[in-house]
């Protein structure tokens, strides 16, 4: 799967590269709005995140390009101006996602495999991790073939995770993914807790492994049992 | 009270003033003259008295049926006596009160000194110089009024640039009018010097905003970056298999400051947003679906802290806002409830004017209405910025409803009106 990230500070195009190291992406980068649409034009790509402002002009004409190519990329904008007319003229332009800095690598992360899914199997979302596999459509989430019986806020959860796989998950960026502007009540966490140990019970019911590792007082890691 | 009925008032007033000293002076110049011809007359009928006394020493019928006189017996000092005139009155024959007028002299007659009086009726006044009076007034009345308002209609045509001036700065609003206020010119030096003065302080005024909303917004994008770049590279430091617990507590604490100059800054932001009118709204929006949204998100908040909306929603109760404000304000309402409010029934009602919160708390123990200021907080423990009622405020403000917040005995009542 081949990955544009059109980002003018490198040290963010540095570090996003950085977390997307661990999943099976070809990453490549554009700093400047020439060289991604230069890009673009070259190659295909599966899912284009591209900044608003960028040295050389607006990150709107990538969308616009990508879209007059009839590529199927998935686009996410990332961006600094948090203006509402920004994110609605982005997303007439066809971008499909649309994330304000600073976001947690962790959304963006899921975001990205989101899309991945959506355009690769042209909406048919079925996705498989260890003995996971999960259906977005109707959320439904089974292991080992069993489905498992989640609550809203549980499903969410393991998404979450099983989109971030592999990488030490916040609880600060679940409870921003689960309750928004509330995670910084004290409560978010025990919430959190509990629907972690939730989770872990209804896997072990249905037959699957710990995936879950708790991290000591950061967050939580989805790991494959070797 | 407006200028121009400021100035017509005092223009009548001293047209009153005016009219009652012309009408006395008119009043006074009558009677003056009406008395002198009154003595005049008399002196004519005394001398003719006068003249017949000394001729024959007798007064005739005949003169007396012309001529008022009296005499009285009077002692021969009163020779000396001057004429002098006199008021007098007496009842006459059909028992009425009359007014007298008369002059009193000295007459010889028969060798008996006499103290003659020869008077006549004297007219009252009020019978016949009142109404000229008043018809002499009533005269001057409308011709003053006619000049009153005839200054009333040139005043305001004089001050008619001033009123167009007053019209167009109250129309003008910083950030929302578009396009420069024109004044136009007018022919009136002093008008033309306050238009001129008034087009530079709206420019002043005008750039500054401007300046403001550019500053807010290179602000949001020039820090949002290196706090982005901060958060990706602390929660990097974090996927390090090698990270010890020691580094990891101190990551944590970075990421937890960095997350507050996040929302810190985004809610100032937010704030400056609002304020600027950047969220515009023209359809009305229900309040009831966005509500039960929001009451979804923070159902398990809400029954971890043993609280039980009790929501009575009018179905068709809506706004004119931009979603993502509704959603805010009542996000924010909700956050302020779970913050504050102890256990119980918190009760939401939604009609087709108000939004009213009541909860159940602590005394914020200050004044309530000091709470919408920024950075208050009742409690300076709990983990909130201080800027929950200020977004409400802002929004309400932007929107022209009104925001109320009252405590009373243990109960926290927020409403805004529609």
């Amino acid at each position: 799967m081949k990955l544009l990230l059109i980002e003018d500070e490198p040290q963010m195009l540095k570090a996003i590269k950085q977390y997307l190291l661990g999943f099976d992406y070809v990453c490549e980068s554009a700093g400047t709005l020439p060289l991604a649409l230069e890009k673009i034009a070259l190659y295909d790509y599966d899912c284009i995140v591209v900044d608003i402002t960028l040295p050389g002009g607006s990150g709107l004409t990538v969308i616009r390009a990508v879209k007059e190519m009839k590529s199927t990329a998935g686009i996410i904008i990332v961006t600094a101006r948090d203006s509402v007319e920004d994110k609605i003229a982005g997303l007439e332009l066809g971008a499909d996602d649309y994330l304000t800095k600073p976001f947690h690598l962790s959304e963006l992360g899921a975001r990205i495999k989101a899309l991945l899914r959506r355009s690769q199997f042209d909406g048919q979302t079925h996705y498989q991790w260890e003995t996971i596999s999960y259906q977005t459509e109707a959320r439904e989430i089974r292991v080992n073939n069993n489905l498992l019986a989640l609550t809203g806020k549980e499903y969410d959860l393991l998404v979450y995770l099983l989109r971030n796989a592999g990488k030490v998950v916040t609880k600060e960026a679940i409870a921003e993914h689960l309750w928004g502007d509330l995670a910084e009540s004290a409560d978010s966490f025990d919430f959190l807790y509990t629907h972690i140990k939730n989770i872990r019970h209804k896997i072990k019911i249905a037959g699957g492994e710990d995936y879950i590792q708790t991290v000591y007082r950061i967050g939580y890691k989805l790991t494959a049992i070797t | 009270m407006k200028l121009l009925t400021e100035s017509t008032r005092r223009q009548a007033l001293l047209f009153l003033i005016l009219l009652a000293f012309a009408v006395s002076a008119i009043y006074l110049i009558l009677e003056r003259e009406r008395t002198d011809e009154a003595d005049e007359q008399l002196a004519l009928n005394s001398s003719r008295i006068k003249d017949f006394v000394v001729k024959n020493d007798s007064i005739s019928p005949a003169v007396l049926s012309l001529i008022q006189l009296r005499l009285e017996v009077a002692n021969p000092v009163d020779s000396l006596r001057e004429s002098t005139y006199a008021d007098f009155s007496f009842f006459d024959h059909g028992g009425e009160m009359e007014h007298f007028h008369g002059l009193t002299f000295p007459l010889k007659l028969r060798g008996q000194w006499h103290l003659a009086t020869v008077y006549q009726l004297s007219v009252e006044p009020e019978d016949i110089l009142g109404p000229l009076a008043v018809s002499i007034g009533f005269t001057l009345f409308l011709l003053l009024l006619g000049i009153l308002f005839l200054g009333r209609w040139r005043e305001r045509q004089l001050w008619a640039p001033f009123y167009k001036t007053i019209s167009e700065i109250k129309n003008y609003t910083p950030g929302l009018s578009t396009g420069k206020v024109e004044l136009a010119k007018t022919r009136i030096e002093e008008f033309d010097d306050l238009n001129t003065a008034i087009t530079r302080m709206l420019d002043t005024i005008a750039a500054d905003f401007g300046r403001l909303k550019a500053f807010t917004e290179n602000a949001a994008h020039e820090m949002r970056t290196p706090l982005a770049v901060l958060r990706i590279e602390l929660q990097n430091l974090l996927q390090l298999e090698s990270i010890s617990e020691r580094v990891t507590e101190h990551v944590r604490g970075a990421l937890f400051a960095e997350k507050r100059i996040s929302t810190l800054m985004e809610t100032l932001l937010l704030l400056a947003k609002i304020e600027n009118q950047q969220y515009k709204a023209s359809t009305p929006l229900l309040v009831a679906p966005i509500l039960r949204e929001q009451l979804d998100l923070y159902a398990d908040h809400f029954e971890a802290k043993g609280i039980v909306i009790d929501v009575s929603a009018e179905p068709d109760a809506a706004v004119v806002m931009h979603p993502a404000l509704l959603e805010l304000l009542v996000g924010n309402l909700f956050r302020n409830v779970l913050r504050h409010s102890t256990k119980g029934i918190v009760s939401v009602t939604i009609s087709t004017s108000e939004l009213v919160v009541e909860n159940f708390g602590p005394d914020p123990g200050m004044p309530t209405e000091q709470l919408f200021e920024r950075f208050r907080k009742a409690d300076g423990t709990s983990g909130g910025l201080g800027l929950g009622l200020s977004i409400i405020k802002a929004i309400a403000d932007s929107h022209q409803m009104k925001v109320r917040y009252s405590y009373e005995a243990g109960k926290h009542t927020v409403s805004l009106q529609f």
